[in-house]
């Protein structure tokens, strides 16, 4: 059994007394069968998206289809119940009264005994926790419960489960193999999946499709690799990873930086017109050179990894990572950057982000501190 | 539908007091002038040196207590730390009566120092201003010594040990931080008291100390006028209205989070000072709680032995345990309506309407009564004249003075009591587990059913057990509204007392401060957000 087809179309939601829409014109296809991760920072409306599409919030615009049908659009809005969709809270939202078994039992009221029993087997095996069932929420781990959460979700054979932030309550260290689980789960279900993150980290490794949402609009939406390596816009670029963005010109089929020249991907704009250019700081590297342009600013350890930023000739900071085993460079120490990429993503300067927090064309060109 | 039924319910309970205060649009002036030439000035004078005294003993008594028992630790601490708590079992009334009954001129005490230092010793007269201050202060310091304990236990340690780390004494560290942090706590905690003590009826009136309750009592039943007691009841609601905004006022724009401290360490007491404190919380238990109570059961022993135990006693605990389960059961029923509309869909109009649902715990008793007794006696003529339009019917049962009437007292005076920890237990329920049912299939009254209900269990019982102590307690509005004949055992205890039947009036005292003890000891060994964590096997 395959899920059917979510689309959603022109959706806006505004909440009263709020300055900003929550979600604006969000318009996005998760395909059939299919996991996709609405992935943005907080606040950024995620949640609200799929609250409208779950039916907790109604839209104040645009149409919701659940297959071909619509559960939400002008003077229709399908009861949350009758959508044929699951949601999977952020902790979970078990019933703290009642054993797991009892929680699963919750939704299917409408099913004889024998059918319960039977639907409740197959989901534990599916979700693996047949030796879970008696135990109280409580009583669960957080990986645990959020799989009991999503067994109860999809004990109800929905076509779409909806998950909030699923990872929020796992161990950092379990989040790989509880991820790889939940894939393995949806996949093995059928059901086309949506579900939220702000971690990229997890959008990359679980789902099949990612839609990057920031200030409550839809950026991107395309495979991991894709938004990691083109993303669509400046904002989409500036919020995965830790981009380097620097000041870029047109020369015939190429682009000039400071650091090099780059095939321009999907090069825009005519010559001369200002650009940044993105380069991702795993893609630099340095060369010890007493008459190398860069100046080592300031190192950090990361644990797999060693973070520069470099000053160069004209001021500008950029970050490069490199891995261990390459001695480490002492701040004050001249360098080489040497860029390990032949291709750069690449957006005319006007074009940064119009909506939120416009940032100052300087402030633009130099990426955020993160640590 | 639910919205309606707030409305309902918010209607009901203010229209006591919009009565009162139309009341008084319609004033008899003579009544006024009459009042303010003999009474009024000596009834404010009364009240507000009353409350003067009972702010600075049960202030002075409740935070020194706290601040003993959340910050120090020394023997019987553990016990101590509860058991203060004992003395709100015992209604101001009781203890009242006791205290005159032992240290009156013809009380025990006095007559055995007589026999032994000779006739000449004459104690002052213990039905004084100082007496009631006195008996009032040990009563009530339990509503201050719970919230301030609870702001020092969070915060008392962090600000001795700054006041140390700056070299200051632990004196420093209470009267120049954990005191100023506590104040809004201690201001509540203060105001709660003093409400009781506007509220009181029987200890004032056994001790003969008249007040505004005392007052309104004494001119509805003495003067048949109720224009006038109508009057001194909008007065006694003025004083508590300037109570609760003096409360208000004196927590100015400050607000003091609550740090989350963890698992507090104690401060130490060496050896004399541990045994001090432990003299002191002992002194202070022996004489508010196990006085009383010892003395209420040798009496009751007594009163057994002598036959003196009143023939209607299983008629008036049946009638007292009835009106306060009616009570629990319709009081906590409107609170969780109330509660759970604001749950569903919090607006500010309906936070408006529960705002004046719960103002009723902030009015007197008596007022309370004076404004149902004026509500139904509005109804009961509409009713009078239906009858008389449909010839052929008798005339109908009459509200006033009835149960109904009673239950409708109890319910406008106590929804506050029961919404608080009702309101505190839906809160801890995630809004996620309603959507979570919702998803699942569940109509709105399946939620309420399988999952808000067993959750709420807890907080629904405790609501309930407060109305019901608190109903088996109530003096002032049970005097004024019951029907004639109509006996319960906070009744009796009144009517023998005021007999000076002391050791009469001693079952039903005890019945009374057992049920409260009870009640306490529930209260404070209740685990916090059991809700969540309950395991029914």
């Amino acid at each position: 059994m395959t899920g059917p087809r979510l689309t959603l179309d022109a959706v806006t939601k505004t909440f009263p007394g709020a300055a900003h829409r929550a979600v604006d014109d969000a318009s996005l296809i998760a395909p059939a069968g299919r996991i996709l991760a609405l992935l943005g920072p907080s606040g950024a409306g995620k949640t609200t998206l799929l609250r409208l599409v779950a039916g907790f919030e109604k839209p104040d615009a645009g149409v919701i289809r659940v297959g071909d049908r619509v559960v939400s659009g002008p003077g229709v809005h399908v009861r949350p119940e009758a959508r044929g969709v699951g949601f999977v809270f952020q902790h979970g939202a078990l019933f703290p009264h009642l054993t797991a078994r009892q929680n699963i039992a919750f939704g299917l009221k409408q099913l004889g005994a024998g059918d319960r029993t039977e639907r409740i087997g197959a989901v534990s095996e599916l979700c693996a926790i047949q030796r879970l069932l008696d135990r109280y929420p409580h009583e669960l781990s957080g990986g645990e419960q959020q799989r009991v959460a999503l067994a109860r979700a999809l004990a109800r054979r929905v076509g779409i489960v909806l998950l909030d932030e699923p990872m929020s309550s796992v161990d950092v260290r379990l989040r790989a193999e509880i991820g790889a689980d939940m894939r393995r789960i949806l996949g093995a279900s059928g059901t086309t999946a949506v579900f939220v993150t702000h971690d990229h980290a997890d959008a990359f490794a679980l789902a099949d499709l990612v839609a990057v949402m920031l200030h409550g609009a839809i950026h991107q939406v395309g495979t991991p690799e894709e938004v990691y390596r083109s993303p669509a816009t400046l904002d989409v670029a500036r919020f995965i990873g830790v981009p380097n963005l620097m000041p870029a010109r047109r020369r015939g089929e190429v682009v000039e930086t400071e650091i090099g020249i780059f095939t321009a991907n999907g090069a825009r704009g005519p010559e001369d017109v200002p650009l940044v250019a993105l380069v991702q700081a795993e893609d630099l590297l340095l060369e010890p050179d007493n008459a190398g342009a860069g100046e080592v600013e300031s190192s950090v350890f990361q644990g797999r990894s060693r973070s520069y930023r470099v000053r160069l000739p004209s001021g500008l900071m950029v970050r490069c990572s490199a891995p261990l085993g390459t001695s480490p460079l002492e701040p004050g120490s001249r360098v080489r950057v040497i860029p390990t990429c032949a291709t750069v993503s690449c957006f005319p300067v006007e074009a940064a982000p119009g909506k939120g927090g416009q940032p100052a064309r300087d402030s633009l060109l130099q990426p955020p501190e993160a640590g | 539908m639910l919205g309606a039924g707030v409305i309902l319910l918010a209607a009901i309970v203010a229209a006591p007091m919009t009565a009162v205060a139309l009341n008084a649009l319609e004033p008899r002036w003579e009544v006024w002038r009459h009042l303010a030439e003999t009474r009024l000035v000596g009834l404010a004078w009364n009240t507000l040196r009353l409350l003067a005294g009972v702010a600075a003993g049960a202030g002075a008594l409740g935070v020194t207590l706290a601040w003993l028992v959340a910050v120090h630790r020394f023997p019987g601490r553990a016990v101590f730390e509860w058991a203060l708590v004992l003395p709100l079992a015992v209604p101001a009334y009781v203890y009242g009566f006791i205290i005159i009954a032992l240290l009156d001129y013809t009380g025990p005490v006095q007559t055995w120092l007589r026999s032994t230092f000779g006739s000449g010793l004459i104690l002052p007269d213990i039905r004084s201003y100082w007496g009631v201050v006195a008996v009032m202060s040990l009563v009530f310091y339990p509503y201050v010594y719970l919230v301030a304990k609870a702001a020092f236990a969070e915060r008392g340690i962090a600000m001795v040990e700054a006041a140390h780390s700056l070299g200051q004494t632990s004196l420093a560290g209470f009267w120049r931080l954990a005191m100023p942090l506590a104040r809004p706590a201690i201001a509540a905690g203060m105001t709660l008291a003093l409400m009781e003590t506007l509220a009181d009826f029987g200890t004032v009136s056994v001790f003969g100390y008249d007040t505004f309750t005392t007052a309104i009592y004494r001119v509805w039943f003495g003067m048949f006028d109720r224009t006038a007691a109508g009057q001194i009841a909008l007065t006694l609601m003025g004083f508590a209205a300037l109570l609760l905004i003096l409360e208000r006022t004196s927590r100015g724009r400050r607000r003091f989070g609550i740090a989350d401290a963890g698992r507090t360490r104690l401060v130490e007491l060496r050896r004399s000072r541990a045994w001090l404190a432990t003299a002191a919380c002992s002194a202070v238990l022996a004489v508010a709680f196990v006085l009383p109570a010892g003395v209420l059961v040798t009496w009751s022993v007594r009163a057994l032995a002598a036959g003196a135990v009143a023939g209607t006693y299983p008629e008036l605990v049946g009638n007292t345990v009835s009106v306060a389960l009616g009570a629990a059961v319709l009081t906590v029923g409107a609170a969780l309506l109330l509660a759970y509309r604001a749950r569903l869909a919090p607006s500010r109009w309906l936070r408006g309407l529960s705002t004046v649902a719960l103002l009723g715990y902030a009015i007197p008793g008596s007022v309370v009564a004076v404004g149902v007794l004026l509500v139904l006696a509005r109804i009961d003529r509409v009713l009078e004249a239906m009858a008389g339009a449909l010839a052929g019917f008798g005339p109908p049962p009459l509200l006033a003075a009835s149960v109904a009437g009673l239950l409708f007292a109890y319910l406008v005076r106590f929804i506050a009591i029961a919404y608080y920890p009702v309101q505190a237990g839906l809160a801890r329920i995630p809004v996620a587990l309603d959507e979570s049912a919702q998803v699942l299939g569940a109509g709105r009254g399946a939620v309420l059913r399988q999952v808000h209900a067993p959750l709420l269990r807890g907080s629904l019982t405790t609501a309930a057990i407060l109305v019901f102590v608190e109903v088996l307690k109530e003096l002032p509005a049970t005097m004024l509204i019951r029907p004639f004949g109509f006996d319960t055992l906070a009744v009796e205890v009144w009517q023998r007392t005021n007999d000076a039947m002391w050791i009469e009036a001693a079952p039903p005292s005890l019945a009374i401060v057992a049920a409260g003890a009870v009640l306490v000891w529930l209260l404070t060994h209740a685990r916090g957000s059991r809700a969540l964590r309950m395991k029914p096997r």
